[in-house]
């Protein structure tokens, strides 16, 4: 499965101190760029594009794939941190890595966050190494009502958060309503109220930072600081090395649950192989499949560290995935992974068979940097930590405005438009709005995220198999995914039912 | 007042969701083109009528007496219009300027009475997103009279 030649080359290229200083810069960007909130991945890669034409192609590639990959752990730092998702993939982080920081664990989650998306990578590229063109021929085959499934399985995390069964759907129901806002299958737009900013939908970035971060704003504004017992914590109570030992104990903590590791590098890498999936939805089913598989899950929602393991090596792994279509088919994965497909065209390759056919010594030397890109990221990532994990106990005064401000520039910059700012505060009012009701948001936000596309892949499957819906039955992986959702579902409900009978009698 | 405020609430998601589909249904011509959404809304209407129900029996189990604590909203009542009002200046004053007056007045507002917290931690702040945004990044921030 591996062609030695090509392998031999591809660790040929990587043989150059520039190589080096390409990935440590890279991470280090990245890493800065991904924990601001509202820059993306893709907007970090997108900013260097100009940059890199003035590096080799193979310099470039690797620089560009080592922003995306810290870009992408770096969305988790905030949403451990701050409840803030540095992207939408990092949604799932916040379940368990913010409780655990207001614990006071702030070194400890960001350690277990660092070392399973270190993992993730690994994992992931690993599988790409070897299986990259069956895994992408056989994922081809995905068409909209496979699509669709994924999507269904997904929504299933909307019956396993915390709070009441009821809330729970009603607050997913309405995020997937509002998720079809903007233009509709036939490009007219819906639900717009007159305001053309919302022609493409209600925008991801903002919408998540003003569910998310911002409705938490409004609550901790009567909290001193953010973690509960600031005193005992303080950095410099205790030392920088108690601070070192922390972050290392929670990296022990992340290789400790190797079986969560794997299972949810394998979901995350498989599902970033779909085509307009995401690490979004990968870490959303590696948090539910996880949450579903282990013995005891009370804690999960609660700061439970297998919830963070879960959800970072899942979103991680799934950029493996997105890249792994990216280079065998040209067919993006992402956005980020589009970017880095024009960054391949511009520098003369074109990804696809005849990359994989001709010049599989790049893509070997790719994949090859990217366990490169992991070790650097652990050491790089160490020392950003060491720094960052120290602004939860900066007082809430001084921080509170900090966040206001570095939200608004973030959202602004996102398309240059005060709407976006704008939007993140209402929606950070509704946010706050169900926070007192006690709806989770996430619902509301995986409802979002999902239901554009379901309308989509819906409508899709609907002209393909209109008039002739027993043809939809002949996809033997349709009907797998089918029997799973209905597994799921129905699984869910019988807990669900069982549960609240059993807090009745309690 | 959990029980009332959620009815209210519940009451507000149907709305919003009454007028969004009776929009689309405005617009499509046939049932492909609403089909997804007819489903949702519906799920929405019988989620929505479950919900207030168990919230109504549950009112009249407790028989919750409506006790509304002004001390409960103000901090955030108080928060959400200094945001709005640093939103509407930052297309008046320019994003720098109204982020500086605003960092002031709430850090002020949270407490912060030494000058260094309120002016040399905002300046510093600010500083840094100029660098990145502007010099490094070459963003375009928003500008009103100043910068």
């Amino acid at each position: 499965m591996i062609q030695a030649e090509a392998f031999i080359d591809g660790v040929a290229m990587l043989m150059d101190w520039r190589i080096f200083l390409f990935i440590f810069l890279g991470i280090a960007y990245g890493i800065i760029m991904g924990s601001i909130p509202g820059i993306s991945a893709t907007l970090a890669i997108g900013l260097m594009l100009a940059p890199s034409m003035f590096m080799s192609p193979i310099e470039a590639i690797v620089f560009l794939s080592s922003v995306y990959t810290s870009a992408v752990y770096a969305g988790g730092i905030t949403a451990a941190t701050f409840n803030i998702p540095g992207a939408p993939g990092a949604v799932a982080t916040t379940f368990d890595g913010y409780p655990l920081t207001k614990e006071g664990k702030g070194n400890y989650v960001l350690g277990i966050s660092l070392i399973s998306s270190l993992l993730g990578v690994l994992i992931s590229y690993l599988v790409i190494l070897f299986f990259m063109e069956p895994l992408g021929r056989f994922v081809l085959q995905f068409g909209p009502p496979e699509l669709l499934m994924i999507v269904l399985i997904a929504l299933s995390i909307i019956g396993l958060v915390e709070g009441t069964f009821l809330k729970s759907l009603l607050a997913g129901v309405f995020g997937l309503l509002i998720g079809t806002i903007g233009a509709g299958p036939l490009g007219a737009p819906r639900g717009t109220f007159g305001f053309h900013q919302l022609y493409d939908g209600i925008p991801l970035v903002p919408a998540v930072i003003g569910l998310f971060a911002i409705s938490e704003l409004f609550y901790i504004i009567r909290q001193k600081t953010l973690v509960s017992n600031p005193h005992s914590d303080l950095p410099s109570a205790k030392g920088a090395i108690h601070y070192l030992k922390e972050i290392v104990s929670g990296i022990r903590e992340g290789l400790r649950h190797a079986y969560v590791t794997l299972k949810s590098g394998i979901i995350g890498v498989s599902i970033g192989l779909l085509p307009a999936a995401g690490s979004s939805i990968a870490s959303l089913i590696s948090y539910s499949q996880i949450k579903e598989s282990v013995k005891d899950s009370s804690k999960f929602g609660k700061g439970d560290s297998r919830g963070v393991v879960a959800s970072e090596t899942a979103n991680n792994a799934s950029e493996a995935g997105a890249m792994a279509t990216t280079l065998a088919f040209g067919i993006p994965g992402g956005g980020a992974a589009a970017v880095l497909l024009s960054a391949f065209l511009m520098h003369g390759m074109i990804p696809g068979p005849y990359l994989v056919r001709d010049s599989m010594d790049i893509v070997y030397a790719f994949i090859l940097s990217n366990f490169l890109q992991a070790i650097v990221l652990l050491f790089v990532g160490i020392i950003f930590i060491y720094y960052f994990a120290r602004v939860v106990y900066v007082p809430l005064r001084l921080l509170i405005p900090a966040i206001v401000i570095m939200t608004v520039i973030g959202t602004y910059s996102v398309i240059g438009s005060m709407s976006y700012p704008i939007i993140a505060l209402v929606l950070g009012v509704l946010g706050y709005v169900l926070r007192q009701l006690n709806y989770p948001i996430v619902s509301v936000v995986l409802g979002l995220i999902l239901g554009s596309m379901v309308e989509s892949e819906f409508f899709k499957m609907y002209r393909m198999y209109s008039g002739n819906w027993g043809d939809v039955f002949t996809r033997p992986i349709f009907i797998v995914l089918l029997v799973s959702v209905i597994a799921i579902w129905v699984y869910i409900l019988i807990k669900k039912v069982k549960g609240d009978r059993n807090n009745a009698s309690a | 007042m959990k029980y009332l405020g959620n009815i209210i609430f519940v009451i507000f998601l149907v709305g919003f969701g009454i007028v969004y589909y009776l929009e689309v249904l405005a617009q499509a011509r046939d049932f492909e083109h609403h089909a997804m959404i007819s489903i949702i809304f519906a799920v929405l209407v019988l989620l929505a009528m479950l919900s207030v129900i168990s919230d109504v029996r549950s009112w009249l189990k407790e028989s919750e007496k409506i006790n509304i604590s002004w001390s409960n909203f103000k901090k955030p009542l108080v928060f959400l219009i200094l945001m709005s009002g640093y939103l509407a200046a930052v297309n008046i004053l320019g994003f720098f300027t109204a982020s500086f007056i605003f960092f002031i007045i709430t850090a002020f507002w949270l407490g912060a009475r030494n000058w260094k917290e309120l002016i040399l931690v905002p300046a510093v702040i600010l500083t840094l997103t100029y660098w990145l945004f502007v010099v490094f990044l070459n963003q375009r921030v928003i500008s009103g009279i100043f910068i």
